[in-house]
């Protein structure tokens, strides 16, 4: 038996910040993040605010007259991987939301949830974080955005007020829309947590931009690397390896060592990096 | 064959719809009122002496209703299937992380395991064995009083020195091999009822439940006829369900407290205590003329047996039985040793030590070849055993003709013959595409150490319908099903006439355990003799006329039915029994040897991420040489479902113990098994060359499809990338280290 104290089921966005004002509770989207917790005993002393029946105010994706593109909080990632919006402009972003978990997961788990979730290993995030991205947050009275950057702080823990509410992904889009591609290395081809990833995302006016994940206590932008990509001439492999090891400082465990996160993304990177001239 | 009407056709399992509606009820299904709950206390130490056992505060807790412990125990406390040296409940000591200590009964389950924490058990830890050497070690805490050698096995013939020298090719290595849990999806879960008379029904999944009934009747006390066993439907058992688990606690606790009593473990329970695939260290020395003749194989191989014998001992024979894999070699010298340690509990699991054998014997082949210059399937060819001919260890053979026609299928296969446009048509530089194929034998059966026979039961009906009685278990791999299609050949009636009863000792006789790949085997034969003991009885109640079954019912030279036959009989029943024994090999030695035997070949195309170290299986033909196919689509599922789990097993599954012993890997989150993602296309060839005393001549298919798939992926490995894996699994992070190395 799941033991949890309490769920409510609110029913508007500012029914939910109301309550989430007054204290004691934890949003739940699709929850399969959650359930695992749960299950495990980590958050057996919690009450829920489900999020279900306001899921309309917070799902979509629509492009505004500045080029934002901007995603709903609770939009379902499988509906991330069918947009015609996500194709157009940022293809990378729904080749990476189409490698987690299973078609099962994607028909519940949302882009708001995999951010808050704050997992470095979250395969949305690294795309979004080359991409720039801004995080909606809300709360009673206030609607203010944070660069994506900022708002993990540590594994699972993030700048997110326990009243406040992710709301939107908003992703400034620069004219081309953004190329591009995600690695996920991990153990088998679905359901598989990454132990290393990379976002490599192209712009003709804004030039290359790495992110990378599963190698620091959160997804990282990897500035010295986009460097070395935007500039021409080509550098060793063991050069690039030094410089990718001033971004990436991976701990081991169950899932790999510290030694083979390094090892994939030196290899895929410097593939990657010889080949950049001609996968723009 | 002529005229069949149901053998070999594609039959829809007998409880299909019930499993995919979910109607069927597994154990942990029926409803519990006047049910009291266990939750078992377990240690949290590998190796400690219980120095003080103290459940009076736990008694004081909410609902909770008593506690068990040894001293409830009426009988033996002890269990085991070679020896019973594993304990009902721990009496003086524990011997690993889970070793059951008292079991907390409540009015429900949340109670039952909230009151846990309230058993004060007081623990002297004692040196932990984590490795064969340290348990072989002089001065070694001994696990058990006779020390820490669970059993050993030394078998030369011929003198394989003569063959290690340099007119000879000789390759000498050590392979290595790790833990798998089973990962039925069922995970263990019961009840027991205590009846007025004394008599004690158990209700849960097992692979053997006349043995469970022997096996409690001893910790009960009380005569077999005083216990019934309900051991079917299980939701997957792979050998994982060989060994009890928790029927002895089940039937102990609802005798002390006069009570039903169920008990229900969650999945990080399961992985704790249940038994794992033995870890198997293997030091093989093989030598070739330099013409490609075979000449020698020298085996030193270390099994670690965990805290109690459970089947192990028989491992590490059923592992050297097939040390020498398909192939005849002058001489051999082949040694074992089966250890206790304080690690996880191993067991049966599907393959029995063939696995990590011919992991080694067909790795050892193919490195054989290169430094021959020979082709990978020619040296093979070369060298295989015959029908005609006695096997390594001088004992006849139920003949391997299978074999040779699997291989020559398997050399004209699309994969092998087209394997370099397969190498070529990889998608970038950095995927390097490899084929590699492996051949193996699996005995079916226990050997002839071992009583090995089955009684089925038929009943006849005076509306012409029929019962078969057998005990065999139904845990997922149609064996229901295959029953059912077998009788229905034999008795040439409509499917529907007939009702398969199995899983219960009160009901079926004793068919033998539903282990050893030899279900389809031994069942199908015991129901073939019942059938002819019913037709006998039949024409004898009839006053001795004529009955036949050809193709249709025959009495008296003219056609007819049973459903006339029924009508005609003075009695209402008409029973038929029969026993079938399984034919043994002629020699003994100090193991228990196999006459009959599936042979399968295996080709496999893998595609290897030199980036990430990543391999694929792109693409795989089996080729099982199983006789007679008796149902086409179960045929097909358990040889897919054998390629998927051993294709897990060597490049995924890494169950692990941390520094304390407890699981590193305690679920599904960090155990991975293969999704169907990661399935690639299988090719399902079956080699239908009859055996002659098989059922329709059938043999057994569980086991042997999982045998060859590890060094077939292993030697593609090395065909695409150049490195040799000799140690599992080949995670993406092992390929990659020997990449760079």
């Amino acid at each position: 038996m799941l033991k949890i104290k309490q769920t409510i089921y609110p029913d508007s966005l500012s029914e939910a910040l109301a309550l989430l004002h007054e204290g004691g509770f934890r949003p739940y989207a699709g929850g399969t993040d959650l359930i695992p917790a749960i299950r495990d005993g980590r958050l057996k002393d919690y009450s829920f605010l489900m999020m279900s029946r306001f899921k309309e105010e917070l799902s979509g994706i629509s492009l505004d007259a500045d080029n934002n593109l901007r995603i709903g909080a609770m939009t379902l990632l499988r509906d991330i991987t069918e947009s015609k919006l996500i194709h157009q402009y940022i293809p990378v972003l729904a080749e990476a939301c189409a490698m987690i978990g299973s078609m099962q997961i994607r028909n519940r788990a949302t882009i708001g949830g995999n951010i808050v979730n704050a997992s470095p290993a979250a395969d949305t995030v690294p795309v979004l974080t080359a991409a720039g991205a801004l995080i909606e947050i809300s709360s009673v009275g206030s609607v203010h955005h944070v660069p994506i950057g900022e708002f993990a702080t540590a594994p699972g823990k993030t700048i997110l007020r326990s009243e406040a509410l992710v709301t939107a992904v908003v992703l400034p889009i620069p004219e081309g829309g953004w190329s591009g591609s995600y690695m996920k290395a991990g153990i088998r081809n679905a359901l598989t947590i990454s132990i290393a990833s990379a976002a490599l995302l192209h712009n003709p006016e804004q030039g290359w931009r790495i992110a990378l994940g599963s190698v620091a206590p959160t997804v990282v932008r990897a500035q010295p690397l986009e460097k070395v990509f935007n500039e021409s001439g080509s550098i060793s492999k063991s050069s690039f390896d030094q410089i990718l090891s001033t971004v990436a400082k991976p701990i081991g465990d169950v899932r790999a060592s510290a030694r083979y996160r390094l090892d994939v993304l030196n290899n895929v990177l410097y593939h990657a990096y010889e080949q950049r001239g001609i996968s723009q | 064959m002529s005229d069949v009407m149901f053998i070999g056709k594609k039959v829809p399992r007998d409880d299909a719809r019930d499993k995919a509606t979910g109607t069927l009820r597994y154990f942990s299904d029926y409803p519990q009122s006047n049910m009291l709950h266990g939750a078992v206390l377990r240690s949290p130490y590998p190796h400690a002496r219980i120095l003080k056992l103290d459940f009076s505060q736990a008694l004081t807790m909410p609902n909770v209703v008593s506690v068990l412990t040894a001293d409830d125990i009426p009988g033996l406390n002890g269990f085991g299937i070679c020896n019973s040296d594993q304990p009902v409940l721990c009496s003086d000591k524990v011997r690993f992380c889970g070793d059951p200590v008292a079991v907390v009964l409540a009015e429900d389950a949340a109670s039952a395991k909230a009151a846990l924490g309230s058993v004060e058990v007081v623990y002297d830890r004692l040196q932990e064995i984590r490795t064969a050497k340290q348990a072989l070690a002089p001065n070694a805490e001994k696990i058990h009083p006779n020390g820490n050698l669970c059993t050993n096995f030394d078998f030369t013939s011929g003198n394989v020195e003569e063959y290690f020298t340099d007119e000879y090719i000789v390759v000498e290595n050590t392979y290595t091999t790790q833990y798998q849990e089973h990962a039925y999806l069922e995970t263990e879960a019961g009840f027991a009822i205590p009846h007025a008379d004394g008599a004690i029904e158990v209700f849960h999944p097992a692979q053997y439940g006349y043995r469970d009934r022997m096996q409690l009747g001893k910790i009960l006390n009380l005569p077999l006829e005083k216990i019934i066993v309900h051991s079917t439907p299980l939701g997957g058992g792979f050998g994982g369900k060989d060994d009890m688990s928790l029927q002895p606690l089940l039937a102990v606790a609802a005798m002390k407290t006069g009570r039903p009593v169920r008990i229900s473990i969650d999945r990080e329970e399961s992985f704790l205590y249940s038994t794992k695939r033995l870890p198997f260290h293997i030091h093989i020395k093989t030598s070739a003329s330099r013409d490609g003749r075979l000449m020698a194989n020298k085996v030193v191989a270390v099994c670690d047996c965990g805290p109690y014998t459970g089947i192990s001992s028989a491992v590490l024979n059923y592992a050297l039985e097939n040390a020498c894999g398909v192939y005849r070699f002058q001489a051999i010298d082949i040694k074992g040793d089966c250890v206790f340690t304080n690690n996880a509990h191993t067991g049966a699991f599907r393959g029995f030590g063939n696995n990590q054998l011919n992991f080694a014997v067909e790795s050892q082949i193919d490195e054989l070849s290169m430094r021959l210059g020979m082709d990978r399937h020619d040296l093979r060819r070369k060298n295989l055993i015959k029908s005609n001919e006695t096997l390594n260890y001088g004992q006849n053979h139920g003949g391997c003709d299978g074999l040779h026609h699997a291989m020559d299928l398997m050399e004209k296969s699309k994969l092998w013959q087209n394997r370099e446009a397969f190498k070529a048509a990889a998608s970038a530089p950095h995927l390097k595409r490899g084929v590699g194929i492996a051949a193996s034998q699996h005995g079916n059966g226990l050997g002839n150490a071992l009583p090995n026979s089955g009684t089925a039961k038929i009943v006849l009906h005076s509306d012409g319908t029929f019962e078969v009685y057998v005990s065999l278990e139904e845990m997922g791999q149609g064996l229901l099903t295959s029953i059912h299609i077998i009788a229905a050949e034999a008795l040439k009636t409509e499917y529907e006439k007939i009702t398969v009863i199995n899983g219960n000792t009160a009901l079926a006789p004793d068919t033998g355990s539903t282990t050893a790949s030899q279900a389809t085997f031994v069942g199908g034969n015991a129901v073939l003799a019942a059938v002819s003991d019913l037709t006998n009885k039949a024409s004898k109640a009839l006053g001795g006329r004529d009955l036949q079954i050809q193709n249709e019912i025959i009495l008296d030279g003219k056609p007819s039915s049973w459903q006339d036959v029924a009508f005609l009989l003075p009695e209402a029943d008409l029973v038929g029994e029969g026993t079938f024994e399984v034919p043994i090999a002629d020699v003994k030695i100090q193991i228990g040897l196999h006459y009959i035997h599936t042979h399968v070949c295996q080709v496999v195309g893998v595609e290897v991420n030199t980036q990430t170290g990543k391999v694929d299986i792109l693409e795989t033909e089996i080729l099982p040489a199983a006789g007679t196919v008796i149902n086409r689509i179960g045929y097909e599922g358990q040889a897919e479902g054998g390629v998927i789990m051993t294709m897990g097993y060597t490049l995924m599954e890494y169950y692990r113990l941390n520094e304390a012993g407890q699981p590193l890997t305690r679920n599904f989150q960090t155990y991975l098994i293969p999704t169907i993602r990661d399935m690639p296309d299988i090719k399902v060839t079956p080699v239908e060359n009859p055996q002659s005393d098989g059922p329709y001549g059938a043999k057994g298919l569980g086991e042997p499809v999982t045998i060859p798939g590890t060094p077939a992926i292993v030697n593609a490995i090395y065909d695409a990338v150049g490195v040799r894996v000799y140690d599992l699994p080949a995670t993406p992070e092992k390929v990659l280290s020997l990449l760079h190395d």
